[in-house]
């Protein structure tokens, strides 16, 4: 098969052909913008876990009278725990005061301070998910003088679901619109045949194999997914930007999008085109 | 070369073209087929050349069954053969040079060889002045030339002519047969039809008629 040939047969089909090649790749970014917007949401949510889980602490209470910085150099050792630090119960309470605000005056009705003093612990990120957590809490529980150890597992378990959910729906998006994308190639695949059928049946009688022939028909599919692919990237950029106002300090993951909306662009290109010239026979007269 | 056995060709509903036609035509033989205008000569060639299905018989063309074979065997065989149809077929939107340049590019030769050969191969059919001018610009004697041209340009082993000279007068006839001839000498096999008797007195080579009763 002739490359050179096919390269510049599909360009010149894309580029020089029908309007029909740029409508499918305008219909393709518009797909791939859908595609775009849940990977963006999905990518949001996931920095959101991450900073979550950084912020994600363990804290162990003990029990009156026992010694926080005797056991702190024990924890620190423990696989998992990448920081810890001591809170007595002065500084429970001074911080409990500093939440409460300007009611924290109701704490001066208390003769004693309830707080008990704690050991706060900062987690390895291999140490995040709940199965870890739960092992750490077991070992946590034998220390000498721990009362409870208390961990919020409920909000990491929420946002996995949520996660799960997201990502669901992303496959389920990508199949559909995946469809749609592959439909709309097939039809312009088609339509750039019927249009050139004199110039193959030509090629075809002069002894071009037929790969050779059916091939620039795919690279036209590659050209109409990569270009929806660069137009969607932009419309999705547009969005974040619009977004960043709203939602601080989220970063916009550019290779992340880029590398899938280039991908599902050039596989619905491929795969459209591919089906469409499967089913196109060269005729023997 | 060719081997044509027991050829007949019937078109819907009944039309019987041709009937119980052999032909044998040996490697390096320069061969015409004449006939009335209508006999089926070029449904023949089109058979020969795998564009046309017989109704009945076998048709062999170097070596290869050619209604036997699968779309890229055949597309292969084509590649060995050069053909210049009645009607002529060029890239209509196209230059001269440009009808020569893409079916090479598109048998695989590179970009440089292409332009290489094709400007040679205009320059033997005395086109080379018309290598940027559009095919429909051009007279039919000029188009019947780029169409030689193209199919001399793939170095075929079998070279398959269907009147090719029909809008050449007797001159450039004369010219394109010394040609030709040359390529001959050289190992090139010629199969051709044509119905005009005219040129008879001057065609070399194995000269046939084709008649409703066969080939004679």
């Amino acid at each position: 098969m002739s490359s050179g040939f096919v390269f510049n047969e599909g360009s010149r089909l894309f580029f020089k052909g029908r309007r029909i090649s740029f409508a499918a790749a305008a219909i393709f970014a518009v797909v791939l913008s859908i595609v775009g917007i849940f990977a963006l949401g999905t990518f949001y949510l996931l920095e959101f876990r991450q900073d979550i889980e950084e912020r994600l602490e363990v804290v162990v209470f003990l029990e009156p009278g026992a010694d926080a910085e005797a056991i702190l150099p024990d924890i620190v050792r423990l696989e998992g725990v990448a920081s810890d630090s001591a809170v007595t119960s002065g500084q429970a309470l001074e911080e409990f005061r500093r939440t409460l605000g300007e009611d924290a005056k109701l704490l001066d009705i208390l003769d004693e301070n309830p707080l008990p003093a704690s050991i706060r612990i900062k987690l390895t990120p291999a140490y995040r998910s709940r199965a870890k957590l739960e092992e750490l809490e077991e070992n946590l529980g034998l220390f000498e003088g721990v009362d409870e150890v208390w961990i919020d597992r409920n909000l990491i378990d929420k946002l996995n679901r949520f996660l799960f959910i997201l990502l669901g729906a992303d496959a389920f998006v990508l199949l559909i619109v995946g469809f749609s994308a592959v439909l709309v190639t097939m039809l312009a695949t088609r339509f750039s045949i019927i249009d050139r059928r004199r110039i193959i049946d030509l090629y075809w009688l002069m002894g071009v194999a037929p790969r050779t022939l059916r091939a620039p028909y795919v690279v036209e599919g590659l050209y109409e997914g990569f270009f929806g692919a660069v137009v969607s990237y932009g419309i999705i950029l547009v969005l974040h930007l619009l977004l960043s106002g709203l939602l601080e300090g989220v970063s916009f993951p550019c290779w992340e999008i880029a590398c899938i909306l280039a991908g599902s662009g050039l596989a619905f290109g491929w795969i459209g085109s591919g089906l469409a010239i499967d089913s196109f026979k060269l005729k023997r007269k | 070369m060719i081997k044509l056995q027991g050829i007949s060709k019937t078109f819907p509903p009944d039309l019987k073209v041709l009937e119980g036609i052999d032909l044998e035509v040996a490697a390096s033989e320069w061969v015409w087929l004449m006939g009335e205008m209508g006999i089926g000569k070029s449904v023949l060639l089109k058979i020969i050349y795998g564009v046309e299905e017989p109704t009945e018989g076998t048709v062999r063309v170097l070596e290869e069954d050619v209604h036997e074979l699968k779309e890229s065997e055949l597309a292969r065989l084509r590649r060995r053969l050069g053909i210049v149809f009645q009607d002529i077929r060029l890239f209509e939107d196209r230059t001269a040079a440009d009808n020569i340049s893409m079916v090479l590019r598109a048998l695989g030769e590179s970009k440089l060889d292409a332009r290489e050969k094709t400007e040679q191969w205009l320059e033997t059919l005395g086109l080379k002045e018309l290598a940027e001018r559009r095919t429909f610009e051009l007279s039919v004697g000029q188009r019947q030339k780029v169409a030689l041209a193209r199919a001399l340009a793939k170095q075929p082993e079998l070279l398959l002519l269907d009147e090719p000279f029909s809008a050449l007068d007797e001159k450039q006839t004369r010219q394109m047969l010394k040609m030709l001839g040359k390529f001959n000498h050289k190992g090139l096999t010629i199969f051709g039809v044509s119905h005009e008797q005219e040129i008879l007195n001057f065609l070399p080579g194995r000269i046939l008629n084709l008649t409703s009763e066969g080939i004679s």
